[in-house]
């Protein structure tokens, strides 16, 4: 192992320059002169825990004037190198569906001093699949705006599946406007202080009725999944926890869990139904405290 | 590359590689407050202020804190105001090994520099990322609370 004079093990050891590009156009055209072995670092708290010792270059994006948390025209617009702390703490986003994505940052890292310097960007491109975040972005049907050759977003869905940026940059996250008595709630299941399934839960109603229903589980499959099943069981009845009972049911249903030194498929199917039926409840409790 | 920043108060301009991180810059400096712990930001030793925020410096490297202000337990440790913290340490006998202690108070600074009265919830969060083998982190989140009242107005 290469140590240096503290003793201390040399991170990125064949790491040899860093650029600060002021403009996005100068950044891409930093990664596309030196494809292969250069990266992006905004936080970095990803890359040198990772003790990556391949990357020869880094591209500083904090220069880019990506860190925000803006709405306007009804979208709600978050900064690639937005802090995870700051989606703690932005009232804009604790206002937007019950604070379901302020909630889900607080749960992407236990520790603060990580979420100070994590940036949302960098928690969605170099994430394993049990970020919470996805999940709440996903039941809010965020974009994710990517620029390089030409611009373009891609929805939550479509970014998980392929998480290749193709040499662009991802630069804003958005979320659409949401509709009047819409309500969210999260649940996620600790493992080890971490949450290892985490269901997010988004209901519009009307009167009692449950028009538009959005449920996606992460830490069941490989990437976290919506429930469409249940969306379509839901929409159009009366939302009622009779209901949520039997829509947490069918939850278990439509997939194979998948088993690994975290869990077995068994527990993972079982604790889902569970996290299902708690992000249904808060909804509905969400929902009543409008009332009251 | 070189650098500038300010640390504890002081004004640097420094010419470090490229790959060296804040916390491996900081103990060059002669600063041993800043503890070498797991070099992955899960333990919590190398907790340094960054622009009034608590960081691993283990994870960050010192070229990313150009132009920033850094705080080490050395540039608070000697001010007048942490004697409650470090007396109440005593009294809830927190500190068994003191391993972790540097790190956990300047965790607790950034939390009470911005939010002077925080409830237990505020700062279990904001110790979360500091961990205690000895004590489990119960002790020092009492003895900081008690170290709060004690502080109230003062801090």
């Amino acid at each position: 192992m290469i140590t240096n004079q503290n003793n201390s093990q040399t991170v990125l050891s064949n790491l040899k320059n860093l650029f600060r590009p002021k403009t996005i156009p100068e950044a891409l055209a930093l990664l596309e002169k030196n494809s292969g072995s250069i990266l992006i670092i905004a936080g970095g708290t990803k890359l040198l825990q990772t003790q990556n010792n391949i990357v020869q270059e880094l591209v500083d994006i904090t220069c880019l004037d990506l860190d925000y948390i803006n709405n306007n025209d009804g979208l709600t617009r978050i900064g690639a190198i937005t802090p995870l702390q700051k989606l703690v703490e932005s009232q804009k986003l604790k206002d937007l569906a019950n604070g379901i994505l302020s909630q889900a940052a607080q749960l992407s890292h236990h520790a603060k001093m990580i979420r100070n310097v994590s940036t949302l960007g960098g928690e969605l491109v170099t994430s394993n699949s049990l970020s919470t975040l996805y999940c709440a972005l996903l039941i809010l049907q965020a974009q994710v705006r990517i620029v390089g050759g030409e611009e373009f977003a891609l929805a939550m869905n479509i970014f998980l599946n392929k998480k290749n940026l193709g040499g662009g940059l991802l630069v804003e996250v958005i979320i659409p406007a949401m509709e009047p008595q819409t309500f969210a709630g999260l649940a996620p299941i600790f493992y080890n202080g971490k949450p290892l399934i985490c269901a997010c839960a988004r209901i519009t109603m009307k009167k009692r009725e449950c028009q538009i229903a959005k449920i996606a589980i992460t830490g069941t499959e490989r990437v976290p999944q919506r429930l469409h099943e249940i969306e379509e069981y839901l929409e159009g009845n009366s939302f009622t926890t009779a209901n949520i009972e039997t829509a947490a049911d069918k939850a278990s249903e439509q997939y194979v869990p998948i088993s690994d030194s975290l869990a077995s498929k068994e527990y993972r199917k079982e604790v889902s139904r569970s996290a299902v039926k708690k992000a249904l409840l808060q909804c509905l409790e969400n929902a009543a405290q409008s009332v009251t | 590359m070189k650098i500038s920043l300010t640390i504890n108060n002081r004004k640097k301009t420094l010419d470090v590689p490229v790959n060296q991180t804040l916390m491996d810059l900081l103990r060059s400096q002669g600063l041993w407050s800043v503890g070498h712990g797991c070099e992955t930001g899960d333990c919590g030793n190398c907790t340094v202020i960054a622009d009034g925020l608590a960081v691993n410096s283990c994870i960050m490297l010192a070229l990313q804190v150009n132009g920033k202000a850094i705080t080490t337990f050395e540039g608070v440790s000697e001010k007048s105001e942490f004697s409650p913290v470090k007396e109440t340490l005593m009294d809830f006998g927190d500190s068994d090994c003191g391993f972790c202690i540097p790190g956990m108070l300047m965790s607790m600074k950034a939390l009470l520099d911005k939010i002077p009265d925080p409830t237990e919830e505020e700062l279990v969060d904001a110790l979360a990322g500091n961990l205690c083998r000895c004590t489990r982190s119960v002790k020092p989140v009492q003895a900081i609370l008690g170290a709060i009242k004690k502080m109230q107005g003062k801090w």
